[in-house]
């Protein structure tokens, strides 16, 4: 069975945000709530990395185990969506996730939050297929249509990938296997000193 | 003489053991070092050593092991649950807790309490009053304590059923209401509780802050202690107005396990304050849960004690007076001071033919 | 224990009723297979059809020219 797996290559992504953009088009995800986010480390000086996140769809999921009212589900996909009609707004989730996925679209006095809000992997949700509930909760489903994510399909420099977890993985051990001992990735610093 | 020789021939003996072992820890940390003198340290470990794809390090593994203990990034998102953060560890580590411990041992302390206090029950039975209701009665708790008791016990129990539902719920309920329901049922449970709790705070503060000075401890509960409350040996201990035990609810549940839930329940009621990390939101979830559970385990036996174990204790606080049989037998120091201070106990007959008594407001509750 | 007999009966029918919802013929709504309009065998048909054009999309997409 497959299981739906995200990887950003750090070493190609180049902080464009067109992930983020085209994954809050796509679904039309209000303010304040963001699905993706990228994340730059060492921000301005040499060396610096960015990475996308959102969702990692783990297989044994700490959201889906603290979660109150047992909201989440993975599909047959290996896909980790929830149920919005469920969903109290509890915010456990929001501590759980190791990477900050679940969102909310308030943060108010006496815990008011609203409903819990996160990547879906383009997959829609507990509704009908394509249906317009479907579309308002939890935005478009492309997997459905034999699409891969959009952010994904999207990435200018394919630092994103999406897709089968055994695919992602052989796509970017090849990757790896060319880049070989190139001394940009490895090394560098040993060879030209630091701040080269 | 000799064998004060003897003895310190043995004792040098003894120290030039130590000393020798000594020396043979310190020299075989030492010696291997010597390598360093021969060696050139800089060329070992210095920058200007040959370049080597082998020896080399990656210079992003600093940076990764960074992220991967939970440094920040920089980040152009922005929202109320944006993080910077790639990896945060402390969801993982709560999870554990959350799932683990405090559902299974929390679960099943709370039945055993329970359980105890049933077999207590069994047991010994009721506690009587000994001489038998005399018939009159004084002022136990005014009218202003006991809607202060009242507002917080409700609220209390409120706060309980709907905190043990959103922690046991999904092992308990979902099985019999199924998800939807319980979906419900959570959310109406998650309000009631997150907005009945400042106010609960409030009945616990002015419960502190009211009730303090009759709960100070003196010599009279070491007694009470040592006779386990009238448990071990016939006579029934002295107390004052409050008595050891009930001074154990109030400095260990009243005072330190409700102040532990007050400020953490705050901290996760707002999460609008803007200062709690996930990591002080989920410190916080477990300290409220844990302490919470050991308060209710502990509210289990206030409630017993109060109603069912004792006969005449509950109608002190429903409509305020105690019999005075009742208040010689459990709190003969503060029935003393009662008398010595001039109230003059009152006939039941007279409270039921609603003729004003001496001294209290309402007769409600009872 | 209720005394009145309208009140036995009340609560022998909410016991009743809380225990249908236990019982397997009741149809629960629980995520992803609820409101009848999913179920698990069909979901895992759709991944299964879907599996090829995902992973030929994926390598034709994220794969270097």
């Amino acid at each position: 069975m497959a299981r739906m797996k995200f990887l950003c290559d750090a070493e190609r992504c180049i902080e464009c945000q067109a992930c983020v953009t085209a994954c809050k088009n796509e679904h039309e995800v209000p303010w304040g709530v963001n699905r993706r986010r990228v994340i730059v480390m060492n921000d301005g000086k040499p060396g610096e990395k960015a990475v996308s996140v959102a969702c990692m769809h783990c297989t044994d999921a700490p959201c889906a185990a603290v979660c109150p009212v047992d909201c989440f589900y993975t599909t047959a996909d290996g896909i980790v969506l929830h149920d919005k009609d469920l969903c109290i707004g509890c915010g456990y989730c929001f501590y759980a996730c190791p990477f900050g996925a679940p969102q909310y679209p308030q943060q108010s006095a006496f815990g008011v939050r609203g409903k819990m809000d996160k990547c879906t992997f383009c997959a829609g949700g507990p509704e009908e297929v394509h249906s317009s509930a479907e579309l308002t909760k939890y935005g478009t489903n492309r997997v459905e249509e034999g699409k891969l994510p959009l952010c994904a399909e999207m990435c200018s420099t394919k630092a994103l990938l999406a897709g089968d977890g055994d695919i992602v993985a052989d796509i970017y051990r090849k990757r790896i296997i060319t880049r070989g001992g190139r001394p940009q990735t490895w090394g560098w610093e040993a060879a030209y000193g630091e701040g080269v | 003489m000799r064998s004060q020789a003897q003895a310190t021939k043995a004792s040098r003996r003894w120290r030039a053991m130590l000393w020798s072992l000594f020396a043979i820890i310190i020299l075989a940390m030492a010696l291997p070092s010597i390598g360093y003198l021969v060696a050139d340290a800089a060329q070992v470990y210095g920058p200007e050593r040959e370049f080597s794809e082998e020896r080399a390090t990656n210079p992003r593994s600093e940076m990764w092991r960074d992220a991967r203990f939970g440094e920040g990034g920089f980040t152009t998102q922005t929202g109320p649950y944006v993080t910077n953060q790639m990896i945060a560890n402390i969801g993982e580590n709560w999870r554990q807790v959350r799932t683990g411990p405090m559902t299974t041992i929390g679960g099943w302390f709370l039945i055993a309490v329970l359980v105890l206090i049933s077999l207590f029950f069994a047991f010994t039975g009721r506690a009587r009053i000994e001489e038998g209701r005399s018939g009159m009665t004084v002022v136990r708790w005014k009218g202003y304590e006991r809607f202060l008791h009242w507002f917080t016990a409700l609220s209390f129990i409120v706060l309980a059923i709907t905190g043990l539902s959103l922690l046991f719920g999904r092992y308990v309920l979902i099985p019999v209401v199924g998800h939807s329901g319980f979906a419900g049922y959570a959310q109406g449970a998650m309000y009631v509780h997150n907005f009945l709790g400042p106010a609960f705070s409030v009945g616990v503060l002015f419960m502190i802050i009211l009730w303090a000075k009759d709960n100070i401890p003196n010599r009279t509960d070491l007694q009470w202690f040592k006779q386990g409350g009238g448990i071990v040996g016939g006579k029934h201990p002295s107390a004052g107005k409050m008595n050891g035990g009930e001074k154990v609810w109030f400095w260990g549940g009243v005072f330190t396990l409700g102040l532990i839930v007050i400020v953490s329940g705050f901290i996760l009621d707002f999460p609008n304050w803007g200062f709690q990390t996930r990591e002080i939101m989920a410190w916080s979830q477990s300290i409220h849960a844990i302490a919470a559970i050991i308060w209710i385990g502990f509210f289990f036996g206030h409630a017993y004690i109060g109603t069912l174990g004792t006969e005449g204790a509950l109608e002190g606080m429903t409509r305020g007076r105690v019999d005075t049989n009742w208040a010689k037998q459990h709190h003969d120091l503060w029935y003393e001071d009662v008398i010595a201070r001039g109230e003059r106990p009152v006939p039941e007959s007279e409270l039921e033919d609603g003729k004003a008594p001496a001294h209290p407001a309402g007769q409600s509750g009872h | 224990m209720p005394r009145k007999p309208l009140h036995l009966l009340a609560l022998a029918l909410l016991s009743g009723a809380l225990a249908a919802c236990g019982s397997d013929q009741t149809t629960m709504y629980e995520p992803g297979v609820y409101k009848g309009k999913q179920d698990a065998a069909a979901s895992e048909e759709a991944a299964e059809r879907r599996s090829g054009e995902l992973r030929s999309r994926a390598e034709r997409g994220f794969t270097d020219r």
